[in-house]
């Protein structure tokens, strides 16, 4: 199996504060993997490290065959301003802004694509509607609408199902797992283990350090668990008393 | 009614000022949309009073007062940027020490180098002692800040509603932040001779924010943003002639007017309009 991405002795924070600390593991292509762990754990930190916002501040992270710009990502939705003057159709269209461009008009094809995208994730009609008059399910649909147009080898996902009804979940845990059909690699912050458990092959538990990835079952240990919160509690004081764990 | 707007027009120098405002204010109104969606309202007051010991050293050694003003409010930039990131100041804080700094440096190296301009022909403009060179230049810095930003407005409308999927998306975000700066500083520059640059926050910021309540669309905040500013330089310059007051501060004024109009009775953001949604939506409740 190849590797999507390879962390090494990676460390990640903001200034100068680590979040993540010492990673060594490999995210493999064409897995659907979630990455859990308590809060202040470094899951959303590390999502913005492989999009490469954030660099290193230590160790190295490698993209093997994926471009830079073939990686997608649904921010928190805490992080969309939903004041925005813009319309639905608007926001999905930024997922083809590689191919538009920022000269060019969009046209009747790209309209097309837009609106087949919008009726995929359950939101025909919606495309002229201002983004302030949508609900946060609808809202995370019209991002997900715009992940189907980016169409990349790698989707990160940040708390993709935080705060919505259980509709728009499981539509939207649909075109997750439809993706991976096609051979995607998905990674995914998560909190709801049990949906975790539901739908995610594969687990990183996350604690600042990592504390166990691989299949599901194997990584969501009651042990596992348990020691990933022990190792936060340690952690939230000052970063330099933070050592090492032995694993 | 006739002689309100006739009589000014038959002027020569009224003509000047208005010709200028209204070019002034287009491109400050393209402008001011971005500075308000990206939460850049700050940043553009802070950059328009620190402009001023650049614009003072450009004077003094015959530069080009863009180039002066461009140095100094990029620096004023970087500088905030690095104070924020290096001590536990927000940014905000570190915007203040750095814009009243530089401010103050810049009335300082004034009295210093005693050049031929008048320090209030700078903070406050002087509209009705414009040339037409000078509606010239402003023309040419309007033409030129409004096609660039008109150009590149989807991939701003991008940055400032998702920076981080503009990076995903390959848009280069430093160039575009930096290019946001230059266009400020020069529409800093051409504010000067018209409404100073102390009121050019005004025309940066007020056509942005009344669009923004007014729509839901990008575009048509863009028009609105427009039109409002255009509208507000021209009654602006024709009610300073008939009050006899100073122009600048009287296009301020409208502008204001028209802000706290909008704040109340806004179609979907205004006040008046949320009372009244509170108000119904209690309304079953009683019965």
């Amino acid at each position: 199996m190849t590797a999507a991405v390879t962390f090494e002795d990676y460390s990640i924070g903001y200034d100068r504060n680590p979040a993540v600390m010492h990673l060594q593991t490999v995210i493999t292509e064409g897995s659907l993997t979630a990455v859990v762990g308590p809060n202040g754990a470094g899951k959303s930190t590390l999502l913005k490290g492989v999009t490469g916002s954030l660099s290193p501040l230590s160790g190295q992270i490698s993209l093997g065959t994926i471009q830079c710009k073939d990686i997608s990502y649904l921010p928190q939705q805490s992080e969309v301003d939903r004041s925005f003057p813009m319309s639905v159709g608007e926001l999905v269209a930024m997922g083809l802004w590689r191919e538009v461009g920022a000269f060019g008009g969009i046209g009747r094809a790209f309209k097309n694509r837009i609106a087949a995208a919008l009726s995929a994730v359950g939101m025909d009609g919606f495309a002229r509607r201002a983004i302030g008059s949508l609900s946060g399910g609808q809202v995370q649909r019209a991002l997900f609408a715009r992940l189907l147009l980016q169409d990349s080898q790698l989707v990160l996902l940040d708390e993709p199902f935080n705060a919505i009804d259980a509709g728009t979940t499981a539509d939207l845990i649909d075109v997750v797992k439809r993706w991976h059909g096609e051979g995607r690699t998905i990674v995914a912050v998560l909190h709801d283990i049990e949906a975790v458990r539901a739908h995610f092959p594969d687990t990183l538990l996350l604690a600042r350090e990592l504390v166990a990835h691989g299949p599901t079952e194997k990584v969501l240990t009651a042990e596992n668990q348990f020691r990933a919160r022990q190792m936060c509690e340690a952690c939230s004081g000052p970063p330099h008393t933070c050592t090492r764990h032995p694993l | 009614m006739r002689e309100f707007i006739l009589e000014p027009l038959s002027l020569d120098f009224m003509q000047q000022a208005i010709v200028m405002a209204v070019l002034l204010s287009v491109a400050a109104a393209v402008l001011s949309c971005f500075l308000v969606l990206r939460g850049w309202a700050l940043m553009g007051d802070a950059i328009s009073h620190a402009v001023l010991p650049g614009i003072v050293i450009a004077y003094a050694s015959g530069l080009p007062v863009v180039l002066g003003a461009f140095a100094a409010g990029l620096f004023c930039s970087v500088a905030t940027g690095y104070l924020s990131e290096n001590s536990r100041l927000k940014e905000d804080t570190a915007m203040g020490i750095v814009f009243s700094g530089m401010f103050g440096l810049g009335i300082l190296l004034f009295s210093v180098f005693k050049i031929d301009v008048h320090l209030h022909e700078i903070l406050f403009g002087d509209i009705l002692g414009v040339t037409w060179l000078d509606t010239l230049k402003t023309g040419a810095i309007a033409l030129l800040a409004c096609t660039v930003i008109l150009l590149r407005r989807r991939d701003l409308m991008v940055l400032a509603f998702d920076p981080q999927h503009a990076r995903t998306i390959g848009l280069p975000v430093t160039a575009l932040h930096y290019g946001l700066l230059v266009i400020l500083s020069i529409v800093i520059v051409a504010g000067l001779k018209a409404v100073g640059i102390i009121l050019v926050i005004s025309l940066l910021i007020a056509p942005g924010a009344i669009a923004y309540l007014l729509s839901d669309q990008f575009d048509a905040m863009l028009w609105v943003a427009v039109v409002i500013a255009v509208f507000s330089a021209i009654l602006g310059v024709l009610l300073s002639f008939s009050l006899d007051s100073a122009p600048g501060p009287t296009i301020v004024l409208v502008l204001m007017a028209i802000f706290i109009c909008t704040f109340i009775l806004a179609p979907r953001h205004g006040l008046l309009h949320r009372f009244i949604a509170v108000r119904n939506a209690r309304r079953p409740e009683r019965g």
